[in-house]
């Protein structure tokens, strides 16, 4: 009887072992879960709201841990480095913002938890999956500079984008306006650097299509500021000025995001037709 | 003041034209991503539950040896 007591300690203690390597790799603070939206079972987690932020919002985990403070915990599924975005950390701070009037004056702590590793959709859930899974975890306290305002200040471009005003104490959340309609979307007009020709063009196109009301963005072809714009889906299309290895650059840029692309060879060897200004024909 | 879900203020942050689409009832054309999003999430969940039955399970095994420690000093007294 006395081996077999021994036997079960002996398995709770591995159980024990093996709870805390999951939860390691899941990402998870340490302490008693309180709160889950994860889950498919059991009742549905009510909103945390604050009326007078008038902010509402569900982490997905929220955890208390030693101490008796209180853990957002946001579970992530996008594929980034090793910090989370903006957005998240923010996203985050709303939470603690509820949290904190919720449940009182507590430490804001937050937890962000990044998968790094997409696990296969068609493959199911194991242990051995599981534990070859890994979360990176990225806590609060470890991107206080851009997370506490008496330490330092939000991005100034978050704070306006959002209009979270940062306070001493933590930061209000002020509703964003939501516009009637975005604005339209700009014509990006790239020329190659070493064409004089071509940034020459560019000036006019830019200044005959200004005259038409359509808004633009000109630059060089390999103008950082443009390629984001056609990243970000901000360009409704781009006109390339140089030769053949212009319209290859630029249509490697614009091809993936299916931003439509006008090129206008202006080099004296190309493969492709050479536009001719003067005569107005290729 | 209009609420807003703190939710909203990430997908404001990450992408205004998308946050404004959304806004404005039009479906997102990445309904795959936002599909194994939602799936990660689950299985995140299920992973979650599964650590806190080995942890109940556990408990349960000490709770076993301690029942065992018990019978075995009763049967040594006896």
């Amino acid at each position: 009887m006395l081996y077999i007591a021994f036997g079960f300690l002996l398995v709770a203690f591995l159980l024990f072992i093996q709870a805390r390597r999951q939860r390691h790799a899941a990402g998870m603070p340490f302490g008693r879960i309180i709160f889950a939206d994860t889950r498919t079972w059991g009742a549905v987690e009510q909103p945390i709201y604050d009326p007078q932020l008038g902010l509402v919002g569900k982490p997905d985990y929220l955890v208390e841990v030693s101490g008796g403070d209180l853990i957002p915990v946001e579970v992530k599924s996008s594929k980034i480095g090793s910090v989370p975005y903006d957005a998240h950390i923010l996203q985050l701070a709303a939470y603690c913002l509820l949290v904190q009037s919720q449940f009182g004056k507590r430490r804001l702590m937050g937890s962000c938890i990044i998968q790094t590793i997409r696990l296969r959709s068609t493959s199911p859930l194991s242990w051995s999956a599981l534990s070859k899974t890994r979360y990176k975890k990225c806590t609060l306290a470890t991107k206080r500079e851009t997370f506490l305002a008496h330490t330092a200040p939000l991005p100034v471009a978050a704070v306006a984008a959002t209009g979270i005003v940062v306070t001493k104490d933590f930061c209000n959340i002020i509703v964003p306006v939501m516009p009637k309609a975005l604005p339209e979307k700009t014509v990006l007009i790239m020329a190659h650097p070493k064409l004089p020709e071509a940034v020459e063009q560019a000036a006019k196109i830019t200044d005959l299509l200004n005259a038409q009301g359509i808004q633009t963005e000109t630059g060089l072809l390999y103008d950082d500021h443009l390629h984001q714009l056609v990243k970000a889906g901000e360009a409704k299309m781009v006109i390339a000025l140089g030769g053949d290895g212009t319209m290859l650059r630029a249509g490697h840029l614009c091809g993936p995001y299916e931003v439509p692309l006008l090129g206008i060879n202006l080099a004296g060897l190309v493969f492709s037709p050479k536009w001719d200004w003067n005569s107005g024909t290729w | 003041m209009r609420t807003i879900r703190a939710s909203e203020i990430g997908a404001y942050l990450f992408c205004q034209r998308a946050w404004w689409y959304s806004k404005s009832g039009l479906p997102s054309e990445n309904q795959a991503e936002m599909t194994s999003g939602s799936e990660l999430h689950l299985r995140h969940g299920r992973a979650v539950l599964s650590i806190g039955c080995l942890r109940l399970l556990a408990y349960a095994m000490i709770l076993l040896a301690l029942a065992a420690l018990a019978v075995y000093f009763t049967n040594q007294l006896l």
